[in-house]
């Protein structure tokens, strides 16, 4: 073993042995705090949009990593430009660019589904809209008292059991579309 | 619906998922948080940053793999990511110069190994600054005195990499205690 290692090893053992409480363990132990006014809302709304952000540093940072510019990615995008330059930068949701645009990226950077289909699935399930149910507003916030399901159940918001079962289905739909050309690629070995 | 549950509903439904895990474990978090900032001595500025990157960090699909692996338990995974994430942000802000990571100790830039209660600090100090993977592996180490089986065991990897992780967490943990000015007689720096 390194000596210099050693001397290392002796310091923080010596540093255990004289008593170090692991901090984490009464944190653990503390009672809980509500959330601030708004707070809740403000994770929520940030969540929204999370997903495709992460989805378009993956392809940003695969990218970078074979020499892709993001120029290079919007020109593969050929004929749906916009839509890709929002989707690159972080700005929009990658169900509007067409799936073929997508395919063509993810099978250029060599991005295994594996990478992408959970990914990808979230972020158009996160960004589909639908029209309000109304039924009414939603009261983020008033938690104080309540126990934990309750609490849930409280921070739900207006969209109801129905738009996120359409959600669902327009981001199986979308991730169907991609996952076939980017198989009809992967079979056929095309560069363009 | 239990932890695991909930994480697999993130990819399928993540707006009414968040809101769910949010719902049952977001004041249980912030108290925690902001038990942890005030006993170390952090500032509360952060906690709710923190709180926000907490949460936001389960709509990483590579994450979620990681607390499923750990054993698919939602709030002990955030709580370690949440202190580490303090401890994080009070370092940044020492090595910016806006202030010490605990008032009352003056940390040397370089010398010997002060008296075993400073060190100690420093020790604990670079610890929970480690990773929260990292932590576990150094207090298995070096509290526990666990063997590399039962790291490996601990992990769910095989002992070789148990072993490489091991020695990894080890030369961070080094680095970081010279990173705080502490040199132990007889090594170099």
């Amino acid at each position: 073993m390194n000596s210099e290692l050693d001397q290392y090893d002796k310091l923080i053992l010596e540093a255990f042995a004289s008593g170090l409480v692991d901090p984490r363990v009464a944190a653990d132990a503390s009672p809980p705090a509500d959330l601030p006014p708004g707070l809740a809302s403000r994770i929520l709304a940030s969540a929204s949009t999370a997903s495709q952000e992460i989805l378009a540093e993956r392809v940003r940072t695969a990218a970078d990593a074979i020499g892709l510019s993001r120029s290079d990615l919007v020109e593969l995008a050929s004929g749906d430009e916009t839509g890709a330059r929002a989707f690159l930068d972080g700005r929009g949701s990658p169900d509007k660019v067409h799936p073929s645009t997508i395919a063509r990226w993810f099978w250029a950077l060599r991005l295994a589904p594996s990478r992408w289909h959970e990914l990808l699935h979230q972020a158009i399930a996160s960004s589909a809209r639908f029209a309000p149910s109304g039924d009414g507003e939603v009261v983020f916030g008033r938690t104080t008292g309540l126990d934990d399901g309750s609490r849930a159940q409280a921070l739900m918001s207006g969209r109801t059991l129905e738009d996120r079962e359409k959600g669902r289905r327009v981001a199986d739909q979308f991730v169907q579309e991609v996952m076939e050309d980017w198989e009809t690629l992967s079979t056929n070995g095309a560069t363009s | 619906m239990v932890d695991t549950e909930m994480l697999v509903r993130i990819s399928g439904d993540p707006q009414g998922a968040m809101e769910e895990i949010l719902g049952t474990y977001g004041s249980t978090l912030r108290g925690r948080l902001s038990s942890y900032a005030s006993n170390r001595r952090l500032g509360t500025a952060d906690v709710d940053d923190v709180l926000q990157d907490c949460f936001m960090s389960l709509l990483d699909p590579d994450v979620r793999e990681q607390v499923l692996t750990s054993g698919g338990e939602i709030l002990p995974w955030l709580s370690r990511r949440g202190y580490w994430r303090l401890e994080d942000g009070a370092r940044r802000r020492v090595r910016d110069g806006q202030g010490l990571p605990f008032e009352d100790v003056t940390i040397p830039s370089s010398g010997p190994t002060g008296p075993p209660s400073y060190s100690a600090a420093i020790v604990e100090t670079a610890l929970l600054q480690m990773s929260p993977r990292d932590q576990d592996i150094l207090r298995w180490h070096y509290d526990e005195r666990a063997t590399i089986a039962t790291i490996a065991e601990r992990l769910g990897m095989n002992q070789g990499a148990a072993k490489k992780a091991a020695h990894d967490a080890r030369t961070r943990m080094k680095r970081r205690i010279i990173e705080l000015g502490i040199v132990p007689q007889g090594a170099k720096s």
